[in-house]
């Protein structure tokens, strides 16, 4: 898979096999997650406060959205046989934010950020040495939406 | 002769538990609250100084100072001022998938 910036400020995803394209559609294969990580950072406000009942379903939304945005995206692109997905400066947020919930969502079920890279990655289990590599190339996918598209949208 | 008793007496409300209570609540009200952005593992650094500029109007520098804190310490006080704009801050914080909370400053 290659990953380019483009003319227009944006940036272009060339999945380059089927597997790319299954790595690109994980983005958004939990449907609890929006759910999860807005009752999550809700239990960081303090019992008493309503945080569940009034902030809890607009943050849900908010991350459904983004979700529901990208798997669109990436599903139309590899229905349709394109050969890449282009995300335009306006769509960066919310590419950025699908992929950053599946990034909490890894390091909260691999802790994929703390793992010790010291040793022979094959003696990984399977699913752990899959979740460090989907969480390399999330992790690569946002750095390039931050360093070509919304930091400079910022300047 | 002015009675300062009887007149104090004659134009103040008689503090009742109601009253109390009320004027308890509008202290604990006025008490500032502090927006605490707390450390985590994922979020990346330029990823939080871009939020912090977005949310508060910081500058680039002010931005990076918090955010170091944050990476740094663990935590980091980003404002500080009234309940509900504190509320308010968090809620954004929040919709940006920043740990955030809030306090009772002191």
């Amino acid at each position: 898979m290659k990953i380019l910036p483009t003319l227009e400020g944006g940036l272009c995803i060339l999945p380059e096999s089927e597997i790319d394209w299954d790595e690109l559609q994980l983005i958004c294969s939990d449907d609890d997650r929006p759910t999860y990580l807005a009752e999550s950072l809700a239990d960081l406000m303090d019992g008493d406060s309503e945080w569940g009942e009034y902030v809890v379903p607009d943050l849900e939304e908010n991350f459904r959205n983004q979700t529901r945005f990208v798997d669109a995206a990436i599903k139309q692109a590899r229905q349709n046989n394109e050969p890449a997905i282009f995300i335009p400066p306006a769509e960066a947020e919310r590419w950025y934010g699908a992929i950053n919930q599946v990034r909490l969502s890894l390091q909260a079920s691999y802790d994929v950020e703390d793992l010790d890279e010291s040793g022979d990655l094959n003696d990984w289990e399977p699913e752990l040495r899959s979740a460090y590599f989907r969480n390399r190339f999330y992790l690569l996918l946002q750095s390039m939406l931050l360093e070509f598209i919304m930091n400079k949208a910022e300047c | 002769m002015f009675n300062k008793q009887l007149f104090c007496s004659a134009i103040m409300p008689k503090t009742t538990p109601d009253t109390q209570k009320k004027q308890q609540t509008l202290k604990q009200s006025d008490v500032p609250w502090n927006v605490v952005v707390l450390n985590d593992p994922v979020n990346l650094q330029d990823y939080v100084a871009l939020v912090f500029k977005k949310v508060f109007g910081y500058s680039q520098a002010k931005a990076e100072t918090l955010m170091m804190e944050v990476h740094t310490q663990g935590r980091s006080i980003v404002w500080t001022g009234g309940r509900e704009k504190a509320e308010f801050y968090v809620q954004q914080l929040h919709g940006w998938q920043l740990q955030t909370t809030m306090e009772k400053e002191g």
